[in-house]
């Protein structure tokens, strides 16, 4: 077995073309899927995760401090494009995936409506006003976050918003993020893994089993405990 | 980063993990949904579906949700005959040769 570490979509697919690669990472682009799909050699295996991707709001700064302007928004993204094309992906309705089934709010799915978007403006403090100035940050080295960006500008501007769009290093970002006052109003968007503590999961293959009856069943007794103590002491 | 700062939240955080009834706990999440969503913290996005391209002789992958790195490489199985061109220091992936 090799691995080979590349952000390099060009050598993927060269390497997939060759002969040379026999499976992909998960984090390729898109295109890279389509074309290796195109490929004789190759077929696409999907799974559900339990990783939600937010566009975090900064609560704290003007003007995303307003609640009617952060559902501005959410009421300006395009989920059919982002989880169609930009980012392929599965309907998220709330802060947690369906697959944590008995905690999951079963809320209706959020919805692309600019007319809406621009209503929840006229509700917020900043009614009337023609320069509220919004602060998008994306990671840079990340193709799909540039498309978000690209298409949050698009939407944002035609409702109204003034908006600064800048692409930015990780750990540029994660240094301008731990201050409130220099946190973008929309910081980036972000994968958010859930661990589940003490929720059981909607189906038995979702719970990690390392074939080891004892590891798997000190696993399991200290997943019942409350006591941290003994919990740690499994760990 | 979204520098949510609630009593009302924390409150609720704190509840859920006193109790060790799940059913609770469960209600005390959605309670907390709902609460995120009434302040949109957050652009609720999408579900990552996690995607591989795979060889069609490669097989043995299954995806575990939970898991970050799902491979159990040691469970996977070559089912061709034959390793594709430079991996087998043959002539291309059309000289292999599938046995099932």
């Amino acid at each position: 077995m090799r691995f080979v570490l590349t952000n390099n979509e060009a050598t993927v697919r060269s390497m997939a073309a060759s002969g040379e690669l026999t499976m992909s990472s998960q984090y390729q682009s898109p295109d890279t899927y389509d074309a290796l799909a195109k490929m004789p050699r190759f077929k696409i295996v999907r799974g559900v995760t339990a990783v939600a991707f937010y566009l975090k709001l900064n609560t704290k700064v003007a003007p995303t401090n307003d609640v009617h302007i952060r559902k501005a928004p959410a009421l300006a993204t395009d989920y059919e494009t982002v989880n169609g094309t930009i980012l392929p992906g599965g309907d998220l309705t709330g802060p947690l995936p369906k697959t944590f089934a008995e905690a999951h709010l079963d809320t209706p799915a959020p919805k692309f409506d600019p007319e809406a978007a621009k209503a929840e403006i006229v509700k917020s403090a900043y009614a009337g006003k023609t320069d509220i100035h919004l602060n998008l940050t994306y990671v840079s080295s990340a193709k799909f976050e540039k498309g978000l960006g690209l298409l949050m500008h698009s939407n944002l501007q035609q409702i109204g918003f003034k908006v600064n769009l800048s692409g930015e290093l990780w750990n540029r970002v994660t240094e301008i993020a731990s201050k409130v006052d220099t946190t973008p109003n929309w910081p980036k968007s972000s994968s958010v893994r859930l661990i589940p503590r003490r929720i059981r999961c909607s189906t038995p293959s979702m719970i990690p089993s390392h074939g080891n009856l004892g590891l798997d069943g000190m696993g399991a007794e200290s997943g019942g405990r409350q006591d941290d103590r003994r919990r740690a002491r499994h760990r | 980063m979204e520098w949510v700062q609630n009593l009302e939240v924390d409150k609720m955080i704190d509840a859920a993990r006193a109790t060790g009834d799940v059913a609770a706990q469960a209600k005390i999440y959605k309670e907390l949904q709902q609460k995120l969503i009434d302040d949109q913290t957050d652009v609720f996005l999408e579900i990552q579906i996690v995607r591989h391209a795979m060889d069609k002789c490669l097989e043995g992958y299954v995806p575990g949700p939970m898991q970050s790195f799902d491979y159990a490489f040691h469970k996977y199985k070559w089912t061709c005959g034959y390793f594709p061109s430079r991996l087998a220091g043959e002539g291309g992936p059309q000289g292999r040769k599938r046995t099932s």
